[in-house]
C-alpha cells in the first residue's frame, strides 16, 4: 500500500510540475518592440527579437522558440501588422510567414513568390506584394495566400504607400514612382524623379516625401548621390528636392510621426529631423552615431527612434533605442542584421 | 555552350592516336618502357611530408567523383554545400583560394575565382594524388599558402580496357571507360566518364508547415574525356600529350527554408598540354606548354544569367640536376590568363612570369637541407620574393625536420571586381610560415608508422569572404594567425587476412590577431579526423571509414554554427580473374549511421545511401 501511495504521490507531483501545454513558449509583452533581423544571405538565420520596453530585456530567436525550433528563413525583409496578424516577408525563402503578433506562433505560410520585399494591404481580401526578382507586383489574398493576379510595372518595385486612394510604388532600380488604382489594379500614372526612389512617407499636408537612395553604376560603384524629394500628388509636381552632397553614400530610410508633422531621415551615421513645412534640409543631424545604421524605425506614436548596428553582419547586431528628444535610452543585443521593427 | 570544337578536336586527336598506336602495336601486353614518374614534390622540402595516394588502389568504390573520395581519404576541409556542388579545397584553415591544385604539374585554377573547383576534376581518372599541407609548397604557385594537391596520370604499361558501371541512391548513375593501348615507345590512354544524380534525397525543411520530402531541383550531371599520349623515342626522352574536356551541369538546390530553386550552373572546361622530358647526363629538362579553357554560366531565373570565361596559357621550362646527394632545379614560367566576366569592364589579363629554383642537399647520410625561391611578376610589376628553407635529420627509422618560409598571394579577379561585392582596393596577402615534422616507423610483424606535422603561420591582409545581407563580399583581415598539426598513424599486419588500420587527424586554429577572443574563422573546423579500417582476404576487401568534423561557425561572432558530425561509410569489393578478364563487384553503405549534418548552413547532406557497381578489366 505504501508503494501505491508513493506512486500516486509521485504522479501528482509530476503532473503539478509539468508545463502547461496551453501556455505558448513566447509571449510578446504589451509594451514591446518586435525586431526583425534579416540574417545573412543564404544562411537562413533570419530571426525575430522582442524587446520588453518595460523591463529592458531582449528575447532573441523568438520566432524559432515560438515554433518548436523552426527556422524563419533567409533574409527577413519586412514586417507588417494587419488585422491582428503579423506578416513576415522572408525575401530569399520566397515566402510570407503569418504569425500571431502576441505569441509569434505561425498561423500560415504564403508561398509562390520569387523574392518578396514588402506587403501592402488594400483590403482584408487583397494585398500587393513587391518582389525584387519580378517586374510585376503580385496581387494576393492575404488570408488564403491565393494569387489574384499581378500588375506589370516593367521594373522591380520596392515600397508601396496609400496616397489619396491610390497606391504609390517606388522602383529603386530607376527613377520612377508609379501610381496604381487599387480597385482596377491598373497603373494610372508615373513620375520620374531622382535616382533610386526607395522609401516614402505621406505628411499631414498630403504631400509625398520620397527618399531616393542614389545608386550604383553598372559596375556597382556608387555613382549617384541620394536625394530627398517632395511630390504634390495633386499634379505630380516636384516641390522640393534636396540633393545630398557627393560622398554621402547610399541613402537610407525615411519615416514620419503619427501626425505627419515631422520627418526623420536616416542617412548612414546621421538621423535628420525636419518639419514638413521646412523649406531647407537641416544642416545638422538630430542624432549622430559612430556606426552606419542599418535601417531605422520611428515609433509613430511617441517619436522614439531605433537605430540598428548590423556590425558588418558578423553575428549578433545591436539595436539602439533613442527618446523622442534624441537621447540614447538603451541598447539591446539582437539577431543578425536587425532591420525592421514593430512598435506595440 | 558553343565550344564544340574542343570536344571535336579531342575526339579527332583520340581517333588518330588509336590509328597510330594500332599500326605500331606489337604483340605484347607487358611493355617495358622508360620509367616516368610524376613530379615528386617531397624532394624539394625537407620539413613537410607529402601524402601520396595511389588513387586506383585507394579507391574501393571506383568513381570519377573525387569529393567523397578525398573526404574519406584525407583530413582536409572541402567546402561545398553538398552532393553535386562546386567544392574548394581548404588546407590548414586556409580559404579555398589559398590552396593550390596542380594537374599534370600545371596549376588548375579559374583565374576569376583564384581557386580550383575540384568537383570538376575526374579524380578517379588520375593515378596519383599528392597532398602537401604546408605553405612550403608555395614555390609551386602563389596560391599555395595552405598547401597543394597535385593530381597526375601516366599511361599504363599494359594494354587493355576497363569499364566501370555504378548505380546508387538518389538516381546516381556512372560510367567510366579506360582504354590503354600502345607499343614499346608509344602509349595511349583514353578515358570517358559520365555521372549523373538527381540528388533527391529526403530532407526535412526546418520550417513550420513543411513536410519531409525529396530535395528538389538538385540534378547534377558531368561528362568528359581525357586523352593521354606518351611517346618515348629513346630511353632518355619522352613526349606527352594530355587533353581533357569536361562538361558539367548542376542545379543549385534550394536551402532548407526554400521550397524550390531556379538556379543552375554550367561549366565547360578543357586542357590541352604538351610535355617534353629529356635526360642529358646529370640533367633532366622538362618543357611544358598547356592551355586551359573554362566557361561558367550561372543562371538564376528569371533575371540573372552571368557568363564568365577564361583562357590560360602556361609555359614552363624546368632544368633539374641530380646526383645522389645534391639535386637542384631551375624553372622559368610564363603564364597568361585572360578572363571575361560581366562584372569586369573589359577582359582582364594577368601576365605572371616567374622564375623559381631550389636545391636539396644531403650534406651527410642523415642530414638534408632544402631551399626554394620563387620570384613572380604580375603585369610587369615585380612581386615580393617568396622562399622556403628547411632542414631534416634522419635516424634509422625516425625522420624529423623544420623549416620556414614566406608566402605572398594577390587577390583574385573576383576578389577585386566581382559584382556585387568585389573590392578593387583589396590588398595582397603576405605571410610567414614555420613547419615541423616527425615521422617514426617501427615493427616487423606489425608494420606501424606515425607522423606528426605541425605549423605556425601569420598572414597579413588575409582575404576573407564574409556573408552580408544581400551577398558575400571579401575583406582584408589585418593579420590572421594559424597554427595546428596533423597527426597520422598507420599499421598493417596479417598474412591470410591483411589488416590495415589508419587514423589521421588535423587540428587547425585560425583567427584574427586583433581579436581578443581569438574566434575561429567561419567555416573552418578546428578538428577533422579520418579513421580507416581495412581487411583483405583473398578476393574480398572490406573497408570501414569514419570521418569527424568539429563545429564550424557560420557567423564571425560565433553566435551561429553547424554541429559537429560523424560519418561512417562501409565499402566492400570482390575481384575475380577469369581468363583475360578481371571482374570486380563493389558496393557501399555510405553514412551508415544516418547522421544528420550539414557542410553549408541550411543545406542538408544525404542520410544513409547506397552504391553498387561492377568493374570489368580486360588485359
Amino acid at each position: 500500500m505504501k508503494f501505491k501511495h508513493l506512486f500516486w504521490g509521485l504522479g501528482l507531483f509530476l503532473i503539478a510540475c509539468s508545463e502547461d501545454d496551453s501556455t505558448p513558449p513566447v509571449q510578446v509583452p504589451e509594451q514591446s518592440i518586435i525586431i526583425g533581423n534579416q540574417g545573412n544571405f543564404m544562411t537562413s538565420d533570419a530571426s525575430v527579437s522582442i524587446i520588453n520596453t518595460t523591463t529592458g530585456e531582449e528575447t532573441n530567436d523568438a520566432y524559432s522558440n515560438a515554433n518548436g525550433g523552426a527556422l524563419l528563413g533567409d533574409i527577413l525583409q519586412s514586417m507588417s501588422l494587419y488585422n491582428d496578424e503579423l506578416y513576415l516577408v522572408v525575401n530569399n525563402s520566397q515566402k510570407i510567414e503569418v504569425v500571431d503578433p502576441n505569441t509569434l506562433v505561425s498561423i500560415r505560410t504564403m508561398e509562390g513568390f520569387s523574392s518578396p520585399r514588402y506587403i501592402h494591404f488594400i483590403s482584408d481580401a487583397k494585398a500587393y506584394v513587391s518582389d525584387f526578382n519580378s517586374t510585376s507586383i503580385y496581387i494576393i489574398n492575404p488570408v488564403t495566400g491565393a494569387s489574384l493576379g499581378s500588375i506589370d510595372t516593367g521594373v522591380a518595385i520596392e515600397r508601396m504607400l496609400e496616397v489619396d486612394g491610390e497606391v504609390w510604388a517606388t522602383a529603386p532600380s530607376g527613377t520612377s514612382v508609379f501610381m496604381i488604382d487599387p480597385n482596377t489594379d491598373e497603373i494610372l500614372d508615373s513620375i520620374e524623379i531622382e535616382n533610386g526612389p526607395k522609401d516614402m512617407v505621406l505628411d499631414n499636408q498630403g504631400k509625398v516625401w520620397v527618399l531616393c537612395e542614389g545608386g550604383y553604376d553598372e559596375n556597382w560603384a556608387p555613382a549617384y548621390d541620394p536625394a530627398l524629394v517632395r511630390v504634390n500628388p495633386a499634379d505630380l509636381s516636384v516641390e522640393f528636392t534636396h540633393a545630398f552632397p557627393e560622398g554621402t553614400g547610399i541613402g537610407g530610410n525615411i519615416s514620419a510621426t503619427d501626425d505627419g508633422d515631422e520627418l526623420f531621415i536616416l542617412m548612414n551615421e546621421h538621423v535628420y529631423k525636419m518639419s514638413v513645412t521646412d523649406t531647407d534640409f537641416p544642416s545638422e543631424s538630430f542624432i549622430e552615431t559612430d556606426f552606419s545604421s542599418y535601417g531605422f524605425s520611428v515609433d509613430p506614436a511617441s517619436g522614439e527612434i531605433l537605430l540598428n548596428d548590423a556590425a558588418g553582419f558578423s553575428g549578433s547586431g545591436t539595436t539602439y533605442h533613442y527618446s523622442a528628444a534624441g537621447e540614447l535610452i538603451a541598447s539591446y543585443t539582437v539577431g543578425v542584421g536587425p532591420w525592421a521593427a514593430i512598435w506595440k | 555552350m558553343g565550344f564544340n570544337w574542343i570536344r571535336k578536336s579531342l575526339l579527332c586527336t583520340l581517333g588518330m592516336m588509336y590509328v597510330v598506336a594500332g599500326f605500331g602495336q606489337v604483340d605484347t601486353v607487358n611493355i617495358d618502357l622508360v620509367e616516368i614518374e610524376a613530379d615528386r614534390y617531397e624532394a624539394w622540402h625537407a620539413d613537410a611530408e607529402v601524402d601520396v595516394i595511389d588513387i586506383e588502389k585507394a579507391m574501393v568504390i571506383p568513381s570519377t567523383d573525387g569529393i567523397d573520395f578525398l573526404r574519406r581519404s584525407l583530413p582536409v576541409n572541402l567546402r561545398g554545400y553538398g552532393p553535386g556542388a562546386s567544392f574548394g579545397l581548404s588546407l590548414r584553415g586556409s580559404g579555398t583560394g589559398q590552396s593550390q591544385v596542380l594537374v599534370q604539374s600545371v596549376p588548375f585554377e579559374n583565374p576569376s575565382l583564384g581557386s580550383a573547383d575540384i568537383s570538376l576534376l575526374p579524380i578517379g581518372a588520375y593515378d596519383q594524388a599528392q597532398l602537401i599541407q604546408s605553405g612550403t609548397s608555395s614555390y609551386l604557385g602563389s596560391g599555395a599558402i595552405g598547401g597543394t594537391l597535385g593530381l597526375s596520370t601516366r599511361a599504363d604499361s599494359t594494354n587493355g580496357v576497363e569499364q566501370t558501371f555504378s548505380v546508387g541512391s538518389f538516381g546516381q548513375r556512372g560510367s567510366h571507360t579506360k582504354a590503354m593501348i600502345g607499343t614499346r615507345n608509344l602509349r595511349s590512354q583514353t578515358q570517358f566518364y559520365y555521372r549523373e544524380s538527381q540528388n533527391d534525397f529526403d530532407r526535412l525543411p526546418n520550417t513550420v508547415n513543411a513536410e519531409e520530402g525529396p530535395q528538389p531541383d538538385a540534378f547534377f550531371k558531368t561528362r568528359g574525356v581525357t586523352q593521354l599520349l606518351e611517346f618515348a623515342p629513346g630511353e632518355k626522352s619522352r613526349f606527352e600529350f594530355y587533353g581533357w574536356y569536361n562538361d558539367t551541369y548542376r542545379e543549385i538546390p534550394p536551402n532548407l527554408t526554400q521550397k524550390s530553386s531556379n538556379s543552375y550552373q554550367e561549366d565547360e572546361n578543357a586542357r590541352l598540354q604538351l610535355t617534353y622530358d629529356q635526360k642529358l647526363g646529370l640533367y633532366n629538362i622538362e618543357v611544358i606548354s598547356a592551355w586551359d579553357y573554362g566557361e561558367l554560366l550561372y543562371t538564376s531565373l528569371p533575371s540573372v544569367a552571368d557568363t564568365s570565361s577564361f583562357q590560360t596559357w602556361h609555359n614552363q621550362v624546368k632544368i633539374e640536376r641530380g646526383t645522389e646527394s645534391f639535386q637542384a632545379f631551375l624553372q622559368g614560367v610564363w603564364r597568361q590568363s585572360i578572363s571575361e566576366a560581366e562584372a569586369y569592364d573589359e577582359a582582364e589579363t594577368r601576365d605572371s612570369p616567374a622564375i623559381l629554383g631550389g636545391f636539396s642537399w644531403d650534406f651527410s647520410k642523415r642530414d638534408q637541407v632544402t631551399l626554394n625561391l620563387r620570384q613572380e611578376c604580375l603585369n610587369g610589376t615585380s612581386l615580393p620574393l617568396t622562399y622556403h628553407m628547411a632542414y631534416a635529420h634522419h635516424f634509422a627509422n625516425i625522420s624529423m625536420g623544420i623549416g620556414l618560409g614566406k608566402t605572398y598571394r594577390v587577390p583574385s579577379l573576383n576578389d577585386l571586381y566581382w559584382n556585387p561585392g568585389g573590392d578593387p582596393n583589396l590588398k595582397p596577402e603576405s605571410g610567414f610560415n614555420q613547419d615541423f615534422f616527425f615521422k617514426h616507423s617501427f615493427g616487423k610483424r606489425v608494420k606501424m608508422e606515425w607522423e606528426l606535422n605541425a605549423y605556425h603561420r601569420l598572414v597579413e591582409d588575409w582575404i576573407q569572404w564574409v556573408p552580408g545581407p544581400a551577398y558575400w563580399s571579401p575583406q582584408n583581415y589585418k593579420e590572421v594567425r594559424s597554427y595546428g598539426a596533423e597527426l597520422s598513424f598507420a599499421a598493417t599486419h596479417g598474412k591470410v587476412v591483411l589488416f590495415k588500420h589508419q587514423i589521421s587527424g588535423a587540428y587547425n586554429r585560425t583567427f584574427q590577431t586583433d581579436d581578443d577572443a581569438q574566434k575561429q574563422l567561419i567555416y573552418t573546423p578546428e578538428f577533422i579526423g579520418v579513421w580507416q579500417e581495412g581487411a583483405r582476404y583473398g578476393i574480398f576487401s572490406l573497408d570501414v571509414i569514419g570521418r569527424v568534423e568539429s563545429t564550424r561557425f557560420t557567423t564571425i561572432d560565433h553566435s551561429r554554427s553547424l554541429d559537429p558530425y560523424f560519418n561512417l561509410d562501409v565499402q566492400a569489393s570482390a575481384s575475380k580473374a577469369i581468363s583475360d578478364f578481371e571482374f570486380t563487384l563493389f558496393g557501399a553503405i555510405n553514412n551508415a549511421l544516418d547522421a544528420d549534418y550539414q557542410l553549408r548552413a541550411s543545406y542538408p547532406m544525404p542520410g544513409r545511401w547506397f552504391q553498387l557497381g561492377i568493374k570489368i578489366k580486360y588485359n
